[in-house]
């Protein structure tokens, strides 16, 4: 008896070797990129599995996911901070590994190697002005040391580093208006705006630390003011002419990635994420209030309400889609869910870990 | 008849499991039961539970390694290691916080992140290991859901000295130096144990994620940076015999573990590598107070312990402090039936700059009541355990246990015996699970299991042969499985699943007498599918997808093998641990691949005198220069060796 199951054990130990060591790893289709097609980015895992693109077609409201994998046969490395597409280019801000990638918007192919190095140390944001592209980096941790951060410049011709601005502040989002560059500064109380030409830095103070910046088709930039301890926050307008602020409490404005602003297709709304605790489910949940540009008001009805997991807020700008990001944690795939303009439902569609903001490649 | 009998059973216990430490005599026969880690038996109310002790050959052949290398190599239990600075267990599909390490009266586990690190736990220091299957918490409390480790000092009662010093090297710079005193006058005993473990680990791989786009390059062989690891520690015991079976014993345990988190492949690849460190530092006490000389037997123990971690040396580290004791009072109520009340209590002080102010500490109390009973001259033993938890502010379930064994067959060469549990467990949600700020949730509820065990054990001894085969079948249903998920701004903690785990394990071993030598060997094998039954959002397209599938690292089975050789003073051995591809996140796209490792050692035992041994000891793990991951994107070693030297006098 003894001699049969050890047998039989060793039998089904071999079955188990032979047919189970590896698992095949399919590959997603291809699709023509059209003026209607973006990519949603995930951020993916920090300690696991990088971001992953999900390609998403505007007319049909649909998604490939792992969509650079199957184009470029190989993951990303990093996790993507933020992404950003000047002409015929989208550049990738990736972090751990910290590096700025870039790709063709037409195919999304990678053929180069990506620009990093020592002056390259958690990228967060770019803007591009006159083919110089401003890439805002920590530079280490800003958490423990605030006079970390500066603003890396890269020649967007040659793709290579040509300089850098000291950022102290933990340098996030970026924007530039009137031949200012102004960046909000994640670990300090102040927006920093910076002369381009001469390079010499002023300061915007706020209540409260800023993430990041939307310029409206007027020249003028919303900024999320957000706190991580405190219930001071809300959303400021820096005329850029004066340089002056307007400050708009709003509650629980979000501090998660990227895409907490957003204006609607013609400019007349910006979505702002906002994220409370849940006495009902015993958690944190989400909304995406509207605020009115012309009123400078909130409107009455949130976009969307409740939301478990809600990561960020973004908008098709082709399609006038509204996309409201749901992660479901850091190991579990997570959805987009598709609105009309008009907030009406469309439908939930999956995308990969972490999804936190969308591109167009129109 | 009776004596074939004894001979049978202690034989039967050599192999990787010892589970036989005591016996008992029926009146043909003798079952040696009991499992007896640091002079306590563990499952003398828990019959029917899976309870082992890793045997002391395959303990001593690699006490060198920590804790994660000899629970892979020897056990199904899965593990998940960044190159052994960081390892988890997974019991049975659990999570790491739901096994319980117990040292004296102490869970060892952090109080703030619910686990340990079994890097960090040196099998040098330790004279034994118990391995508990599946749910006790009705015996060890909150948390043991999916098992529970025991890390056991052996008394020796010396009268004189006795010592050793030993002396390890190995491949990517690893260095153990360690060393015991023993020193006592028979009743009154003083033990020293120490040890200084490091390791560059600077290994050689292949990172598959170097690329060279322009060039068209991809992979190629690395060298693991920023991974080191240096670890020691002390335990000192001072033991007191008053009488026989009437003791005073006490511990204390100094760790100091520090390591530079390893950086997955990607990073490796970065002339600029981020330095991060961890350092913990642990103080472990305790005191133990027992008297088994009448009828009413009685333990008192109590102890303390404080913890703190420290991430990158930040001047905000996560401190616990806690103080423990427990008492217990055992009476034997006929020949065959006992019962034993007690309580455990402890006070829980954190000092944790993000949780509320308001707390400043919490108490937790547990009562419990347990009986054994048997019947039809010893065949049939059957427990019954009731505990019942309190915590401030906090609700923790009632939770009852019960065990049967039935010796179904005992004949002159065989025996075969029937086992069976059924019993509840919970976990207490950790500090950070319920303060933690932002995100931390005092509401949440307890986890709670629910664990079926249904086992068989054959052995078998026919003089120069013997042998075990044990089959155990399990299944456990948690629910309320606590998980941090995203809320918009800031991570919480929420009851997010549940989870059924169920699965089958067989284990058996053999040992050969021929020609002055034994031959040992044996299999381990586990089936193990473990999947969610419910998810926080059911609507959720992505979350309910992974309704029913494999839970991540929780490979569906594993399987290991193992041979010895000793004759005389010598000893070879072989051991080969196969793991197939796992899930490493809720996606489908991203696993590890299968792998299987070989590894050997030899040893010899040099008696110069009586009191005078030196032993030599090496091992080659990895043999085949095997490529995998454990964690997904991290590297692992390839081939190594390592060698040691035990100078032993008494």
């Amino acid at each position: 008896m003894r001699n049969r199951l050890s047998i039989s054990a060793l039998l089904l130990m071999a079955v188990v070797f032979f047919s189970s060591c590896t698992k095949d790893n399919a590959k997603g289709a291809l699709t023509e990129i059209t003026p209607s097609s973006g990519i949603i980015v995930n951020f993916g895992q920090y300690n696991g599995a990088k971001s992953t693109l999900s390609f998403y077609d505007g007319i049909t409201q649909s998604v490939i996911n792992n969509y650079f994998k199957s184009v470029n046969d190989f993951n990303l490395l990093s996790n993507i901070q933020y992404a950003y597409k000047a002409d015929s280019t989208i550049y990738f801000m990736n972090n751990n590994v910290d590096e700025v990638l870039y790709v063709s918007a037409k195919d999304l192919k990678q053929v180069k190697n990506a620009i990093s190095g020592a002056d390259i140390v958690k990228p967060r944001n770019c803007v591009a002005y006159n083919n110089i592209l401003y890439v805002s980096c920590w530079d280490g941790e800003p958490w423990t040391d605030a006079t970390l951060g500066k603003i890396v410049k890269i020649d967007m011709k040659t793709n290579t580093i040509i300089g850098s601005i000291t950022m102290p502040g933990g340098p996030e989002g970026l924007e530039v208006s009137n031949g200012k560059l102004y960046a909000a500064l994640n670990y300090d109380t102040k927006i920093a705006v910076i002369d381009l030409i001469t390079e010499s830095v002023s300061y915007i103070y706020t209540p409260a630390k800023s993430s990041y910046l939307k310029k409206d088709n007027m020249g003028n930039i919303y900024v999320s003011l957000i706190s991580y301890t405190a219930t001071e926050t809300g959303i400021g307008y820096i005329n850029t002419v004066t340089d002056e602020i307007t400050v708009y409490e709003i509650d629980g404005v979000s501090t998660s990635y990227v895409s907490v602003l957003e204006f609607s297709k013609d400019y007349s709304k910006l979505y702002v994420l906002q994220s409370a605790w849940n006495t009902e489910i015993g958690g944190y949940s989400g909304s995406v209030a509207v605020f009115n540009t012309a009123t400078k008001a909130l409107e009455p009805q949130n976009l969307v309400s409740d939301l478990n997991g809600i990561n960020g807020v973004d908008v098709d700008e082709v399609g006038g889609k509204i996309m409201v990001f749901i992660s479901n944690g850091g190991s579990t795939n997570g959805i987009v869910k598709i609105y009309n303009d008009n907030g009406t439902y469309i439908k939930d569609v999956e995308t990969g870990i972490n999804p936190f903001m969308y591109l167009s490649l129109k | 008849m009776k004596l074939y009998s004894i001979i049978l059973l202690i034989l039967a216990g050599k192999g990787v499991f010892a589970t036989d430490n005591k016996y008992y005599i029926l009146p043909d026969t003798v079952h040696v039961e009991e499992v007896v880690v640091s002079g306590n038996s563990i499952n003398r109310y828990q019959v029917g539970a899976k309870v082992e002790k890793i045997e002391a050959r395959i303990f001593d052949a690699n006490s060198d390694a920590s804790l994660d290398e000899v629970l892979f190599k020897f056990t199904p239990v899965s593990i998940k290691t960044m190159a052994g600075s960081f390892s988890m267990i997974r019991f049975r599909g659990t999570s790491p916080n739901h096994t319980s390490v117990n040292f004296g009266g102490l869970n060892i586990n952090s109080l703030t992140l619910g686990e340990t690190n079994f890097g960090n736990v040196p099998v040098y220091l330790f004279d034994e290991l118990g391995v508990q299957y599946g749910s006790s918490s009705a015996v060890n409390g909150s948390g043991s859901i999916g098992g529970a480790i025991h890390l056991g000092l052996k008394s020796h009662w010396v009268n004189g000295i006795k010592g050793e010093v030993r002396l390890t090297h190995g491949s990517f710079g690893e260095q153990l130096t360690g060393f015991k005193y023993y020193s006592g006058n028979g009743k009154f005993e003083s033990v020293t144990r120490g040890y200084w473990y490091s390791k560059e680990n600077n290994f050689t791989f292949f990172n598959p994620n170097y690329r060279d786009v322009e060039a068209g390059i991809r992979g190629k062989t690395d060298v693991q940076k920023n991974a080191n690891i240096d670890n020691k520690g002390i335990i000192q015991e001072l033991n007191f015999k008053i009488a026989p079976n009437h003791f005073v014993k006490s511990k204390v345990w100094i760790e100091n573990d520090w390591h530079l988190i390893q950086q997955n492949m990607a990073t490796n690849l970065k002339d600029t590598l981020p330095r991060e460190t961890l350092e913990d530092q642990n103080l472990r006490v305790w005191i133990d107070y027992e008297n088994n000389r009448n009828i009413i037997k009685y333990k008192l123990g109590a102890g303390g312990a404080r913890d703190l971690s420290r991430y990158n040396n930040t001047l905000q580290p996560i401190i616990t402090n806690r103080i423990e004791s427990e008492g217990n009072i055992e009476f034997n109520i006929s020949d065959n039936s006992s019962v034993k009340a007690g309580f455990d209590f402890s006070r829980i002080t954190p000092e944790v700059k993000s949780y509320d102010e308001l707390l400043e500490y919490e108490d937790r109390i547990d009562l419990f009541l347990q009986y054994r009973h048997e019947l039809f001259n010893n065949k049939l033993r059957t427990t019954l355990n009731l505990r019942k938890g309190y915590v401030t502010g906090f609700i923790v379930p009632f939770t009852p246990a019960w065990g049967l064994s039935y010796l179904l067959y005992s004949g002159e060469k065989t025996l075969l015996k029937l086992n069976g549990n059924i019993s509840y467990s919970y976990r207490v949600p950790t500090f950070n699970d319920r303060f933690w700020k932002p995100g931390g949730n005092p509401n949440l509820k307890p986890e709670k299991g629910f664990n079926y065990e249904l086992g068989a054990k054959y052995s078998y001894c026919d003089g120069a042969k013997s042998g075990n085969i044990k089959l155990n079948w399990f299944y456990m249903d948690i629910d309320n499985w606590v998980l941090w998920k995203p809320g918009g701004s800031f991570w919480y903690a929420t009851n997010a699943e549940r989870v059924i785990s169920q699965g089958v394990e067989l284990q058996t071993d053999v040992t050969v007498n021929v020609f002055n030598s034994e031959i040992n060997g044996g299999l381990v094998f586990s089936y193990n599918p473990v999947s969610r039954k419910e998810v926080l959002n059911m609507q959720n397209i992505a979350e309910a997808k992974l309704i029913g599938r494999q839970m991540e690292y929780v490979p569906l089975y594993t399987g290991s093998a193992f041979v010895s050789y000793n004759i005389r003073n010598w000893s070879i051995g072989y051991d080969v641990r196969f793991n197939p591809w796992q899930y490493t996140d809720g996606t489908e796209e991203n696993f590890i691949d299968g792998y299987l490792l070989f590894n050997a050692n030899a040893g010899y035992t040099l008696n110069i005198s009586p009191i005078h041994i030196i032993k030599f000891r090496g091992h080659i793990n990895n043999i085949l220069n095997t490529n995998y991951q454990s964690s997904y994107g991290y590297a692992m070693p390839g081939r190594s060796y390592r060698i040691s030297i035990t100078y032993n006098f008494n």
